[in-house]
């Protein structure tokens, strides 16, 4: 496998990829609540989020040069290894068929009310295409090359919006149950996951040389990244346009954005937003048919899977409108299903192979194989 | 939509025939997809609401009024 990722573009990749679930799916779920509970919620996901990265990271650094099929196969052999890769394969695929509805659903809800699904699965597949052609090196040289045109855009928006932002609808006392703390935190979780795909690249990545000291710097910059924008954007949205109607809105960050000016010389600049979802939604469907795609690779034993790409192409475009007819069963297939199936897959399955490997340490890993 | 997908899906069976005969685990592999991605296009038979998220909402609204019945 080429070596042709560094640790730096695989981190960008997850942050780049979470920015359209942090201005749409994450201000609305964390509604349900109020300003404090929000504020609480993430505050619980930070932990779990700390330890997945703390998992990613173990993972990462101590298997050098494998990526998980690789690390499944040394600690449960070829079988079980397919049999795990199979489970995530199918989830990889469900998940891109709801990111392709969601990205819809966000360009629908903004600027192309009356536009077709179709042609939007059609314009994004082909763009997907285009990217897959020259290759994963090239994606994620793209995400390194937007994030921080990205971070730079969300933070002037967020400086321009606070003197508009009403402490009053952030600071109402919160009335949520631990319990019910935990299931909106989960939300969080669900998205921050994906930090949990990255070890599908392990074997990728060409600066293993480089020192622990450092990876762990880009990994906590990572999550401390993560959740200031998610902090940043939940406050500001609730702020302007409060909890109750944030919760009834599908981009509930791009409609408190519509009444903001920077300095009152540039107004109504909410558009650049759906540049920017659309940019993170293309990164984020590039990355779950990669994912899909490297599954099936290892499923099927093969070396390259570049035949696949058309075949695969129009399987998604059918499955994502066979399994999501509308708009309300996307949201109820992401309610019920994907961010309960996310945390599964993104939290509980990794933690408890770690466990298994921490069970079997006493073989040295690398030997395994041999 | 679908015949157009078939003809695509023909036309990269014709340029890839050569890489997918060597290794017929491809070939297999290549027609499953091929044949679901059929099947499930000759499943699909448009969404009842409508295809865009305005149809949506009108055809619900409707739905709900009692106005269509589906």
């Amino acid at each position: 496998m080429k070596k042709v990722i560094t640790f730096r573009q695989l981190f960008y990749l997850f942050l780049v990829v979470s920015i359209t679930p942090m201005l749409t799916v994450i201000p609305s779920e964390l509604a349900v609540g109020n300003g404090s509970s929000a504020i609480i919620s993430i505050g619980l996901s930070l932990i779990a989020i700390i330890m997945l990265a703390v998992l990613v990271g173990i993972f990462l650094y101590e298997c050098p040069n494998k990526n998980f099929y690789e690390i499944l196969i040394d600690l449960f052999g070829r079988p079980v290894a397919k049999g795990i890769i199979l489970f995530y394969g199918i989830w990889a695929m469900t998940l891109l068929t709801t990111k392709l509805w969601q990205y819809t659903w966000n360009l629908q809800n903004s600027i192309l009310a009356n536009t077709r699904v179709q042609l939007l699965f059609i314009v994004m597949g082909l763009l997907v295409l285009y990217a897959f052609q020259k290759g994963i090196r090239t994606i994620f040289r793209f995400a390194e090359f937007v994030l921080v045109p990205i971070l730079i855009i969300i933070l002037i928006y967020v400086v321009s919006s606070f003197p508009n932002v009403r402490l009053d609808y952030v600071l109402e006392p919160n009335q949520m149950s631990f319990s019910e703390l935990c299931i909106q935190a989960g939300y969080v979780l669900a998205v921050s996951g994906n930090l949990f795909l990255l070890l599908l690249y392990g074997d990728n990545i060409k600066d293993h040389s480089k020192s622990k000291k450092l990876f762990a710097r880009f990994l906590g910059a990572t999550v401390l990244a993560f959740i200031l924008v998610v902090l940043l954007v939940t406050i500001v949205t609730f702020g302007l346009v409060g909890s109750h109607a944030a919760g009834s809105l599908a981009t509930p960050f791009y409609i408190a954005m519509k009444g903001i000016s920077v300095l009152n010389v540039v107004e109504h600049f909410e558009p650049i937003l759906i540049v920017l979802m659309f940019l993170s939604d293309f990164l984020g469907i590039c990355l779950y048919a990669s994912v899909s795609l490297r599954c099936v690779k290892w499923l099927c034993s093969l070396r390259k899977i570049r035949f696949l790409y058309v075949p695969f192409g129009v399987f998604i475009y059918y499955l994502s409108l066979t399994l999501c007819r509308s708009q309300f069963d996307v949201e109820y297939l992401y309610h019920v299903v994907i961010v309960k199936w996310n945390l599964i897959m993104e939290f509980v399955i990794p933690f408890v192979i770690l466990i298994v490997y921490y069970g079997k340490r006493k073989i040295p890993l690398r030997d395994v194989t041999n | 939509m679908l015949y157009v997908f078939v003809i695509i899906i023909i036309a990269t069976l014709i340029t890839t025939g050569k890489e997918l005969l060597e290794d017929k685990k491809k070939l297999y592999l290549f027609l499953v997809f091929s044949l679901a991605a059929i099947i499930l296009g000759i499943l699909y038979t448009g969404n009842p609401y409508g295809n865009s998220v305005m149809e949506s909402y009108v055809g619900a609204e409707s739905c709900l009024k009692g106005k269509v019945c589906l």
